[in-house]
Protein backbone atom coordinates (compact mmCIF):
# COMPACT_ATOMS: atom_id res chain seq x y z
CA UNK A 1 0.00 0.00 0.00
CA UNK A 2 1.26 3.69 -0.87
CA UNK A 3 -0.12 7.03 0.69
CA UNK A 4 0.83 10.32 -0.51
CA UNK A 5 0.68 13.20 1.09
CA UNK A 6 2.74 16.39 1.95
CA UNK A 7 6.59 16.48 2.36
CA UNK A 8 8.21 18.53 5.16
CA UNK A 9 11.62 17.99 4.65
CA UNK A 10 13.42 15.90 2.30
CA UNK A 11 15.71 12.16 2.48
CA UNK A 12 14.58 8.30 1.95
CA UNK A 13 14.34 6.27 4.97
CA UNK A 14 12.92 2.76 5.39
CA UNK A 15 12.29 0.71 9.05
CA UNK A 16 10.08 -0.67 11.63
CA UNK A 17 7.21 1.67 12.92
CA UNK A 18 6.21 3.14 16.32
CA UNK A 19 3.26 4.77 16.99
CA UNK A 20 1.94 7.05 19.68
CA UNK A 21 -1.49 7.55 19.11
CA UNK A 22 -1.76 11.58 20.45
CA UNK A 23 0.45 14.46 20.01
CA UNK A 24 4.09 14.32 21.00
CA UNK A 25 6.72 16.92 22.44
CA UNK A 26 10.27 15.64 21.96
CA UNK A 27 11.15 17.92 24.97
CA UNK A 28 10.09 16.58 27.87
CA UNK A 29 9.03 13.25 26.27
CA UNK A 30 12.28 12.07 24.69
CA UNK A 31 15.75 11.50 26.06
CA UNK A 32 17.93 12.52 23.26
CA UNK A 33 20.85 10.33 24.69
CA UNK A 34 19.43 7.25 24.79
CA UNK A 35 15.97 7.85 22.03
CA UNK A 36 13.88 6.60 24.91
CA UNK A 37 10.82 7.55 25.88
CA UNK A 38 11.72 8.12 30.02
CA UNK A 39 8.03 9.70 31.09
CA UNK A 40 6.00 7.43 33.50
CA UNK A 41 2.39 6.69 32.06
CA UNK A 42 3.61 8.03 29.08
CA UNK A 43 1.91 5.34 25.74
CA UNK A 44 5.66 4.66 24.74
CA UNK A 45 7.25 4.59 28.08
CA UNK A 46 10.63 2.78 27.86
CA UNK A 47 10.49 2.07 24.35
CA UNK A 48 12.79 3.93 21.63
CA UNK A 49 12.57 5.61 19.01
CA UNK A 50 15.96 5.37 17.56
CA UNK A 51 16.36 4.24 14.06
CA UNK A 52 12.40 3.54 13.85
CA UNK A 53 9.61 5.07 12.01
CA UNK A 54 8.03 7.56 13.90
CA UNK A 55 4.29 8.33 13.94
CA UNK A 56 1.99 10.29 15.64
CA UNK A 57 -0.76 12.62 15.95
CA UNK A 58 1.13 15.64 15.70
CA UNK A 59 3.82 17.99 18.31
CA UNK A 60 3.23 20.08 21.00
CA UNK A 61 5.09 21.84 23.94
CA UNK A 62 8.27 23.85 24.52
CA UNK A 63 9.87 26.17 21.48
CA UNK A 64 12.84 24.39 21.95
CA UNK A 65 11.63 20.99 21.05
CA UNK A 66 13.90 20.97 17.81
CA UNK A 67 16.96 21.06 19.47
CA UNK A 68 16.53 17.48 21.24
CA UNK A 69 15.56 16.38 17.88
CA UNK A 70 19.11 17.52 16.83
CA UNK A 71 20.13 15.88 19.82
CA UNK A 72 19.13 12.45 19.07
CA UNK A 73 20.19 13.03 15.40
CA UNK A 74 23.42 13.62 16.56
CA UNK A 75 23.55 10.83 19.42
CA UNK A 76 22.09 8.63 16.41
CA UNK A 77 19.28 7.92 18.41
CA UNK A 78 16.20 9.94 16.18
CA UNK A 79 13.94 8.17 14.35
CA UNK A 80 14.72 7.49 11.10
CA UNK A 81 11.78 9.49 9.68
CA UNK A 82 8.57 11.29 10.71
CA UNK A 83 4.99 10.65 9.96
CA UNK A 84 2.08 13.16 11.22
CA UNK A 85 -1.34 13.24 10.51
CA UNK A 86 -0.98 17.06 11.01
CA UNK A 87 2.39 18.77 11.15
CA UNK A 88 2.71 22.34 13.55
CA UNK A 89 5.53 24.36 13.50
CA UNK A 90 7.84 23.01 16.79
CA UNK A 91 8.02 19.72 15.72
CA UNK A 92 8.34 20.42 11.29
CA UNK A 93 11.12 22.46 12.68
CA UNK A 94 12.89 19.56 14.16
CA UNK A 95 12.54 17.76 11.03
CA UNK A 96 14.23 20.17 9.14
CA UNK A 97 16.95 21.17 11.96
CA UNK A 98 18.24 17.43 12.12
CA UNK A 99 17.34 16.60 8.59
CA UNK A 100 15.23 13.52 9.20
CA UNK A 101 12.81 12.95 6.22
CA UNK A 102 9.27 13.76 6.78
CA UNK A 103 5.78 13.40 5.65
CA UNK A 104 2.34 14.68 6.75
CA UNK A 105 -1.37 15.25 5.62
CA UNK A 106 -1.65 11.62 3.95
CA UNK A 107 -4.70 10.58 2.03
CA UNK A 108 -5.30 7.37 4.45
CA UNK A 109 -5.31 8.50 7.72
CA UNK A 110 -1.31 7.08 8.76
CA UNK A 111 -2.62 5.88 12.43
CA UNK A 112 -5.12 3.67 10.79
CA UNK A 113 -3.26 2.67 7.96
CA UNK A 114 -0.10 1.51 9.19
CA UNK A 115 0.39 -0.61 12.30
CA UNK A 116 2.96 -0.81 14.95
CA UNK A 117 5.81 -3.18 13.54
CA UNK A 118 4.90 -2.74 9.72
CA UNK A 119 8.16 -1.96 7.93
CA UNK A 120 7.43 1.12 5.57
CA UNK A 121 9.80 3.23 3.34
CA UNK A 122 9.13 7.05 3.56
CA UNK A 123 10.35 9.29 0.44
CA UNK A 124 10.37 12.78 1.95
CA UNK A 125 11.16 14.24 -1.23
CA UNK A 126 7.73 13.06 -2.85
CA UNK A 127 5.63 13.10 0.24
CA UNK A 128 5.09 9.08 0.47
CA UNK A 129 4.84 6.03 2.39
CA UNK A 130 5.02 2.68 1.45
CA UNK A 131 3.81 -0.07 3.22
CA UNK A 132 6.42 -2.97 2.06
CA UNK A 133 5.70 -5.89 4.66
CA UNK A 134 3.12 -6.30 7.43
CA UNK A 135 3.69 -8.82 10.47
CA UNK B 1 5.88 32.39 -0.92
CA UNK B 2 7.33 35.50 -2.81
CA UNK B 3 11.35 36.21 -1.88
CA UNK B 4 13.10 39.56 -2.39
CA UNK B 5 16.39 39.80 -4.56
CA UNK B 6 18.21 39.77 -1.49
CA UNK B 7 16.57 37.03 -0.09
CA UNK B 8 17.24 35.06 -2.96
CA UNK B 9 20.63 35.21 -2.54
CA UNK B 10 20.63 34.28 0.72
CA UNK B 11 18.99 30.69 -0.02
CA UNK B 12 21.69 30.59 -3.32
CA UNK B 13 24.32 30.31 -0.69
CA UNK B 14 25.98 34.17 -2.06
CA UNK B 15 26.35 34.99 1.70
CA UNK B 16 27.45 32.30 3.51
CA UNK B 17 26.77 28.38 4.04
CA UNK B 18 25.35 29.71 7.59
CA UNK B 19 23.02 32.31 5.81
CA UNK B 20 21.76 29.95 3.11
CA UNK B 21 21.18 27.46 6.33
CA UNK B 22 18.86 30.26 7.90
CA UNK B 23 17.15 31.50 4.94
CA UNK B 24 16.15 27.76 4.23
CA UNK B 25 14.67 27.21 7.35
CA UNK B 26 12.84 30.24 7.05
CA UNK B 27 11.83 29.46 3.51
CA UNK B 28 10.54 26.11 4.46
CA UNK B 29 8.72 27.06 7.40
CA UNK B 30 6.63 29.59 5.60
CA UNK B 31 6.10 27.62 2.58
CA UNK B 32 4.49 24.71 4.89
CA UNK B 33 2.35 27.25 7.03
CA UNK B 34 0.84 29.58 4.10
CA UNK B 35 3.16 32.41 4.31
CA UNK B 36 3.51 34.49 1.16
CA UNK B 37 6.24 36.23 2.21
CA UNK B 38 8.70 37.50 4.95
CA UNK B 39 8.53 40.31 6.72
CA UNK B 40 11.65 42.33 8.44
CA UNK B 41 12.42 41.53 11.88
CA UNK B 42 13.58 44.43 14.48
CA UNK B 43 14.23 42.27 17.23
CA UNK B 44 14.84 38.65 18.75
CA UNK B 45 14.79 36.72 22.19
CA UNK B 46 17.34 33.88 21.41
CA UNK B 47 16.82 30.69 23.62
CA UNK B 48 20.60 29.73 24.72
CA UNK B 49 19.57 25.59 24.85
CA UNK B 50 20.92 25.21 21.04
CA UNK B 51 23.46 22.53 20.32
CA UNK B 52 26.88 23.74 19.86
CA UNK B 53 27.25 22.17 16.59
CA UNK B 54 23.77 23.25 15.05
CA UNK B 55 25.24 26.92 16.78
CA UNK B 56 28.73 25.96 14.82
CA UNK B 57 27.38 24.80 11.69
CA UNK B 58 24.78 28.09 11.71
CA UNK B 59 28.10 30.39 12.19
CA UNK B 60 30.02 28.57 9.32
CA UNK B 61 31.63 31.12 6.74
CA UNK B 62 31.35 34.24 9.69
CA UNK B 63 27.42 34.43 10.17
CA UNK B 64 26.63 37.43 12.24
CA UNK B 65 23.16 38.63 13.74
CA UNK B 66 21.65 41.25 11.35
CA UNK B 67 19.31 42.48 13.93
CA UNK B 68 18.96 43.20 17.52
CA UNK B 69 19.27 39.77 19.57
CA UNK B 70 19.33 38.91 23.31
CA UNK B 71 19.53 35.82 24.65
CA UNK B 72 17.03 34.92 26.79
CA UNK B 73 17.36 33.26 30.32
CA UNK B 74 19.94 29.94 31.01
CA UNK B 75 19.51 27.19 33.47
CA UNK B 76 22.98 28.15 35.39
CA UNK B 77 24.53 31.42 36.62
CA UNK B 78 28.35 31.72 36.95
CA UNK B 79 27.75 34.49 39.41
CA UNK B 80 25.59 33.23 42.43
CA UNK B 81 26.30 29.22 41.62
CA UNK B 82 28.09 29.03 45.13
CA UNK B 83 25.56 31.38 47.17
CA UNK B 84 22.66 29.54 45.44
CA UNK B 85 24.46 26.48 47.38
CA UNK B 86 25.16 24.64 44.00
CA UNK B 87 28.17 21.73 44.25
CA UNK B 88 31.46 23.11 43.26
CA UNK B 89 32.13 19.74 41.62
CA UNK B 90 29.89 20.56 38.87
CA UNK B 91 29.80 24.29 38.72
CA UNK B 92 33.31 24.53 36.27
CA UNK B 93 31.48 22.28 33.91
CA UNK B 94 28.84 24.70 33.80
CA UNK B 95 30.77 27.73 33.82
CA UNK B 96 32.94 26.09 30.91
CA UNK B 97 29.92 25.45 28.64
CA UNK B 98 28.59 28.84 29.56
CA UNK B 99 31.85 30.45 28.12
CA UNK B 100 32.03 28.38 24.98
CA UNK B 101 28.21 30.32 24.02
CA UNK B 102 29.28 33.09 25.11
CA UNK B 103 32.30 33.23 23.03
CA UNK B 104 30.29 32.10 19.75
CA UNK B 105 27.74 34.63 20.68
CA UNK B 106 30.39 37.36 21.06
CA UNK B 107 31.88 36.25 17.50
CA UNK B 108 27.78 36.72 16.05
CA UNK B 109 27.10 39.79 17.66
CA UNK B 110 24.40 38.28 20.21
CA UNK B 111 24.12 40.15 23.44
CA UNK B 112 24.05 38.15 26.30
CA UNK B 113 21.42 39.76 27.93
CA UNK B 114 19.89 36.37 29.70
CA UNK B 115 16.82 37.12 30.73
CA UNK B 116 13.21 35.73 30.01
CA UNK B 117 11.95 39.67 30.80
CA UNK B 118 14.59 41.55 28.39
CA UNK B 119 11.67 44.70 28.20
CA UNK B 120 13.52 45.50 31.31
CA UNK B 121 16.69 46.09 30.20
CA UNK B 122 17.14 46.88 26.50
CA UNK B 123 15.18 44.72 24.25
CA UNK B 124 11.64 46.22 24.03
CA UNK B 125 10.40 45.67 20.29
CA UNK B 126 8.66 49.10 18.49
CA UNK B 127 4.80 49.14 18.46
CA UNK B 128 3.79 47.29 15.24
CA UNK B 129 7.07 46.87 14.71
CA UNK B 130 7.44 42.45 14.25
CA UNK B 131 9.61 40.26 16.71
CA UNK B 132 10.87 36.56 16.91
CA UNK B 133 11.14 35.68 20.41
CA UNK B 134 11.66 32.46 22.27
CA UNK B 135 10.11 32.23 25.00
CA UNK B 136 6.11 32.44 25.33
CA UNK B 137 5.86 34.72 28.09
CA UNK B 138 7.85 37.10 26.36
CA UNK B 139 6.08 36.47 23.25
CA UNK B 140 2.28 37.11 24.75
CA UNK B 141 3.78 40.64 26.47
CA UNK B 142 5.46 42.27 23.33
CA UNK B 143 2.08 40.78 21.35
CA UNK B 144 -0.26 42.50 24.25
CA UNK B 145 1.19 45.31 25.66
CA UNK B 146 4.26 46.78 23.35
CA UNK B 147 1.76 46.54 20.24
CA UNK B 148 4.47 44.78 18.29
CA UNK B 149 4.05 41.72 16.06
CA UNK B 150 5.25 38.42 16.71
CA UNK B 151 4.03 34.85 15.97
CA UNK B 152 4.62 31.30 18.08
CA UNK B 153 7.78 30.47 16.57
CA UNK B 154 10.00 27.51 17.98
CA UNK B 155 13.65 28.34 18.73
CA UNK B 156 15.66 27.67 15.89
CA UNK B 157 13.71 30.22 13.67
CA UNK B 158 14.39 32.79 16.07
CA UNK B 159 17.81 32.33 15.20
CA UNK B 160 17.45 32.05 11.51
CA UNK B 161 15.80 35.52 12.01
CA UNK B 162 18.32 36.91 13.25
CA UNK B 163 20.29 35.59 10.87
CA UNK B 164 17.99 37.06 8.02
CA UNK B 165 16.73 39.65 9.22
CA UNK B 166 13.48 38.13 8.42
CA UNK B 167 10.38 35.70 9.26
CA UNK B 168 7.50 34.08 7.52
CA UNK B 169 4.47 36.59 8.08
CA UNK B 170 2.05 34.65 9.79
CA UNK B 171 -0.61 34.26 12.35
CA UNK B 172 -0.51 37.71 14.52
CA UNK B 173 1.93 39.26 12.60
CA UNK B 174 -0.96 40.03 10.52
CA UNK B 175 -3.65 42.63 11.74
CA UNK B 176 -6.54 40.90 10.29
CA UNK B 177 -5.39 38.01 12.80
CA UNK B 178 -5.04 40.44 15.78
CA UNK B 179 -8.62 40.56 16.61
CA UNK B 180 -9.99 38.89 20.34
CA UNK B 181 -11.87 35.42 20.46
CA UNK B 182 -11.85 34.74 23.44
CA UNK B 183 -13.60 37.41 25.98
CA UNK B 184 -12.94 37.57 29.66
CA UNK B 185 -15.64 39.71 31.75
CA UNK B 186 -14.58 40.03 35.44
CA UNK B 187 -17.41 39.63 37.48
CA UNK B 188 -18.54 41.55 40.49
CA UNK B 189 -17.76 39.30 43.25
CA UNK B 190 -13.71 39.49 41.96
CA UNK B 191 -12.23 42.30 43.58
CA UNK B 192 -9.61 42.85 40.95
CA UNK B 193 -8.36 45.84 42.10
CA UNK B 194 -7.17 44.11 45.32
CA UNK B 195 -5.73 41.13 43.54
CA UNK B 196 -2.20 40.10 44.71
CA UNK B 197 0.05 38.75 41.98
CA UNK B 198 -1.01 35.02 42.84
CA UNK B 199 -4.51 35.80 42.07
CA UNK B 200 -3.78 37.40 38.71
CA UNK B 201 -1.79 34.44 38.03
CA UNK B 202 -4.19 31.93 39.17
CA UNK B 203 -7.39 33.10 37.11
CA UNK B 204 -4.97 33.34 34.10
CA UNK B 205 -3.98 30.19 34.26
CA UNK B 206 -7.18 28.82 34.87
CA UNK B 207 -8.76 30.74 31.85
CA UNK B 208 -5.80 30.02 29.50
CA UNK B 209 -6.35 26.49 28.99
CA UNK B 210 -10.27 27.39 28.33
CA UNK B 211 -8.62 30.04 25.91
CA UNK B 212 -6.51 27.35 23.77
CA UNK B 213 -4.48 28.94 21.10
CA UNK B 214 -7.45 31.90 20.95
CA UNK B 215 -6.82 35.47 21.13
CA UNK B 216 -8.04 36.87 24.94
CA UNK B 217 -9.36 39.80 25.22
CA UNK B 218 -10.02 40.92 29.63
CA UNK B 219 -12.57 43.29 30.21
CA UNK B 220 -13.32 45.01 33.50
CA UNK B 221 -9.32 44.97 34.63
CA UNK B 222 -8.22 48.29 36.38
CA UNK B 223 -6.66 50.69 34.40
CA UNK B 224 -4.37 51.28 37.24
CA UNK B 225 -2.89 47.79 36.94
CA UNK B 226 1.27 47.87 37.14
CA UNK B 227 3.30 46.05 34.50
CA UNK B 228 4.45 43.51 36.96
CA UNK B 229 0.65 42.58 37.27
CA UNK B 230 0.10 42.51 33.33
CA UNK B 231 3.54 40.58 33.87
CA UNK B 232 1.21 37.63 36.37
CA UNK B 233 -1.73 38.21 34.09
CA UNK B 234 -0.81 37.51 30.32
CA UNK B 235 2.41 34.64 31.25
CA UNK B 236 -0.19 32.01 32.37
CA UNK B 237 -1.84 32.14 29.59
CA UNK B 238 0.60 30.34 26.92
CA UNK B 239 1.27 27.66 29.96
CA UNK B 240 -1.91 25.71 30.28
CA UNK B 241 -2.75 27.10 27.14
CA UNK B 242 -1.13 28.21 23.79
CA UNK B 243 -2.48 32.87 23.47
CA UNK B 244 0.05 34.57 22.23
CA UNK B 245 -2.21 37.59 22.00
CA UNK B 246 -4.54 39.28 25.03
CA UNK B 247 -5.80 42.43 24.69
CA UNK B 248 -6.85 44.48 28.19
CA UNK B 249 -9.88 46.86 27.69
CA UNK B 250 -8.87 50.76 28.48
CA UNK B 251 -5.63 49.12 29.10
CA UNK B 252 -3.77 47.57 26.19
CA UNK B 253 -2.68 49.99 22.88
CA UNK B 254 -5.02 47.61 20.73
CA UNK B 255 -7.88 47.51 22.95
CA UNK B 256 -9.10 51.30 23.88
CA UNK B 257 -12.80 50.00 23.96
CA UNK B 258 -14.30 46.61 23.68
CA UNK B 259 -15.82 46.92 20.10
CA UNK B 260 -11.85 47.82 19.03
CA UNK B 261 -10.23 44.66 20.58
CA UNK B 262 -12.97 42.15 19.15
CA UNK B 263 -12.45 43.98 15.67
CA UNK B 264 -16.20 45.13 15.75
CA UNK B 265 -16.82 41.14 15.75
CA UNK B 266 -19.08 39.10 18.01
CA UNK B 267 -16.23 36.51 19.97
CA UNK B 268 -16.14 33.16 19.61
CA UNK B 269 -16.52 32.37 23.50
CA UNK B 270 -17.72 34.28 26.39
CA UNK B 271 -16.73 33.57 29.70
CA UNK B 272 -17.73 35.72 33.01
CA UNK B 273 -14.51 35.17 35.54
CA UNK B 274 -15.72 34.29 39.30
CA UNK B 275 -14.42 33.08 41.96
CA UNK B 276 -15.10 29.26 41.43
CA UNK B 277 -12.34 29.86 38.15
CA UNK B 278 -9.84 31.62 40.92
CA UNK B 279 -10.03 28.74 43.32
CA UNK B 280 -9.76 26.43 40.54
CA UNK B 281 -6.86 27.60 39.01
CA UNK B 282 -5.09 27.96 42.35
CA UNK B 283 -5.72 24.49 43.27
CA UNK B 284 -4.51 23.29 39.86
CA UNK B 285 -1.36 25.32 40.77
CA UNK B 286 -0.59 24.27 44.37
CA UNK B 287 0.40 20.29 44.52
CA UNK B 288 2.35 20.35 47.76
CA UNK B 289 0.68 18.53 51.09
CA UNK B 290 2.68 18.74 53.45
CA UNK B 291 3.87 22.10 55.38
CA UNK B 292 7.81 21.59 55.06
CA UNK B 293 9.36 24.24 52.25
CA UNK B 294 12.76 23.78 50.95
CA UNK B 295 13.09 26.15 48.35
CA UNK B 296 11.09 29.73 47.64
CA UNK B 297 11.25 31.40 44.53
CA UNK B 298 10.36 34.98 43.12
CA UNK B 299 10.98 35.80 39.02
CA UNK B 300 9.54 33.80 36.59
CA UNK B 301 9.11 35.67 34.38
CA UNK B 302 12.59 37.45 36.06
CA UNK B 303 11.66 40.60 38.95
CA UNK B 304 11.71 44.16 37.86
CA UNK B 305 13.69 46.35 40.20
CA UNK B 306 10.01 47.55 41.94
CA UNK B 307 9.65 43.66 43.11
CA UNK B 308 12.90 43.81 44.59
CA UNK B 309 12.57 46.68 46.24
CA UNK B 310 9.38 45.26 47.90
CA UNK B 311 10.71 42.24 48.61
CA UNK B 312 14.06 43.45 50.10
CA UNK B 313 11.84 46.20 52.37
CA UNK B 314 10.04 42.93 53.60
CA UNK B 315 12.80 41.09 54.43
CA UNK B 316 14.65 44.06 56.15
CA UNK B 317 16.15 42.68 59.83
CA UNK B 318 14.69 39.19 58.74
CA UNK B 319 16.37 36.05 58.61
CA UNK B 320 15.56 33.13 56.03
CA UNK B 321 15.22 29.69 57.80
CA UNK B 322 18.31 27.51 57.70
CA UNK B 323 16.27 24.67 55.96
CA UNK B 324 14.81 27.16 53.49
CA UNK B 325 16.48 28.96 50.48
CA UNK B 326 15.57 31.60 49.19
CA UNK B 327 15.87 32.90 45.51
CA UNK B 328 15.09 35.71 43.53
CA UNK B 329 15.16 35.59 39.62
CA UNK B 330 16.35 39.08 37.47
CA UNK B 331 18.58 40.10 34.93
CA UNK B 332 22.33 40.47 36.05
CA UNK B 333 21.69 44.11 34.60
CA UNK B 334 18.60 44.51 37.39
CA UNK B 335 20.56 42.87 39.93
CA UNK B 336 23.38 45.46 39.75
CA UNK B 337 20.89 48.08 39.98
CA UNK B 338 19.68 46.44 42.58
CA UNK B 339 23.24 46.06 44.30
CA UNK B 340 23.35 50.09 43.50
CA UNK B 341 20.17 50.82 45.32
CA UNK B 342 21.14 48.64 48.20
CA UNK B 343 18.66 46.63 48.32
CA UNK B 344 21.42 43.74 47.26
CA UNK B 345 22.81 44.15 50.51
CA UNK B 346 19.92 43.90 52.57
CA UNK B 347 19.03 40.65 50.64
CA UNK B 348 21.87 39.14 51.32
CA UNK B 349 21.86 39.80 55.41
CA UNK B 350 18.64 38.00 55.20
CA UNK B 351 20.34 35.17 53.13
CA UNK B 352 18.19 35.64 50.20
CA UNK B 353 20.09 35.30 46.99
CA UNK B 354 19.28 37.01 43.52
CA UNK B 355 20.06 34.74 40.61
CA UNK B 356 19.47 35.30 36.41
CA UNK B 357 18.83 31.45 36.09
CA UNK B 358 15.58 30.07 35.00
CA UNK B 359 13.72 28.15 37.60
CA UNK B 360 11.94 25.72 35.53
CA UNK B 361 15.23 24.97 33.22
CA UNK B 362 17.17 24.81 36.38
CA UNK B 363 14.75 22.27 38.08
CA UNK B 364 16.00 19.42 36.02
CA UNK B 365 19.26 20.31 37.54
CA UNK B 366 19.07 20.50 41.04
CA UNK B 367 18.91 17.22 42.17
CA UNK B 368 22.44 16.43 40.48
CA UNK B 369 24.01 19.53 41.55
CA UNK B 370 23.03 18.66 45.31
CA UNK B 371 20.42 20.41 46.25
CA UNK B 372 16.92 18.74 47.35
CA UNK B 373 14.07 20.43 46.65
CA UNK B 374 10.93 18.33 47.69
CA UNK B 375 8.51 21.27 48.04
CA UNK B 376 9.18 24.77 46.11
CA UNK B 377 7.08 27.83 47.28
CA UNK B 378 6.46 30.26 44.77
CA UNK B 379 3.37 32.82 43.40
CA UNK B 380 4.11 32.60 39.70
CA UNK B 381 2.18 29.51 37.64
CA UNK B 382 4.75 29.31 34.83
CA UNK B 383 7.63 27.70 37.50
CA UNK B 384 4.45 26.13 39.31
CA UNK B 385 3.55 24.63 36.15
CA UNK B 386 6.80 23.87 34.81
CA UNK B 387 8.65 22.77 37.81
CA UNK B 388 6.28 20.48 39.19
CA UNK B 389 5.80 18.73 35.45
CA UNK B 390 9.94 19.00 34.64
CA UNK B 391 11.08 17.37 37.84
CA UNK B 392 8.40 14.28 37.36
CA UNK B 393 5.99 15.61 39.99
CA UNK B 394 9.32 15.14 42.48
CA UNK B 395 9.17 18.96 43.64
CA UNK B 396 5.59 19.25 44.81
CA UNK B 397 4.44 23.58 44.63
CA UNK B 398 3.26 25.36 47.43
CA UNK B 399 1.65 27.67 45.55
CA UNK B 400 0.50 31.24 47.46
CA UNK B 401 0.66 34.94 47.21
CA UNK B 402 4.02 36.74 48.17
CA UNK B 403 3.43 37.56 51.42
CA UNK B 404 2.58 33.78 52.26
CA UNK B 405 5.46 32.72 50.30
CA UNK B 406 8.01 35.18 52.06
CA UNK B 407 6.55 33.93 55.45
CA UNK B 408 7.64 30.59 54.31
CA UNK B 409 11.07 31.71 54.06
CA UNK B 410 11.31 32.94 57.70
CA UNK B 411 9.51 30.41 59.23
CA UNK B 412 10.39 27.01 56.63
CA UNK B 413 6.35 26.05 56.91
CA UNK B 414 3.59 26.75 54.60
CA UNK B 415 0.98 28.58 56.45
CA UNK B 416 3.33 28.85 59.71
Amino acid sequence: MRLKGRSINPGKAEGEVIICNGPFSMKGDLDPKSGKVNVKGHPLEGKSLAGKIFVFTTGRGSSVGPYIVYEAKKAGMAPAAMICQECEPIIALGAIMADIPMVDRLDKDPLVAIKPGDRVRVDGDAGTVEIIQRD
Amino acid sequence: MQLTDEEKRMLDGKFGAGVQKAMNMIVKVGELFGAEKTVPISSIQHIPLEPMDWLAEMMQDGTKVRTFTGTHSYYFDPQSWKAMGIDDRWAPEEELSLERHNELYRTMGIFPLYTCAPYYVGNVPRYGSFFAWGGSAGQVLCNSLLGARGDRVGGPLCLAAAITGRAPYNGVMRPENRYGQFLVEIGDELKVDEFSYAEYGALSYYLGALAGTKNVVFDGIPKTISLEELKYLFSPLPVSGGTVLCHVVGVTPEANTLEEALHRRKPEQKIIAGKKHLREGWEQLHTATGRDVDLVHFGCPHCSIKEIQHIAQWLDGKKVSPNVKLWIGTSSQTRLLAQKAGFAGILERAGAVLTNICIPEASSYLKSWGINVRVLAVDSPRSAHYVYRMSGGSISIAYGNREMCLNAAITGKWGG
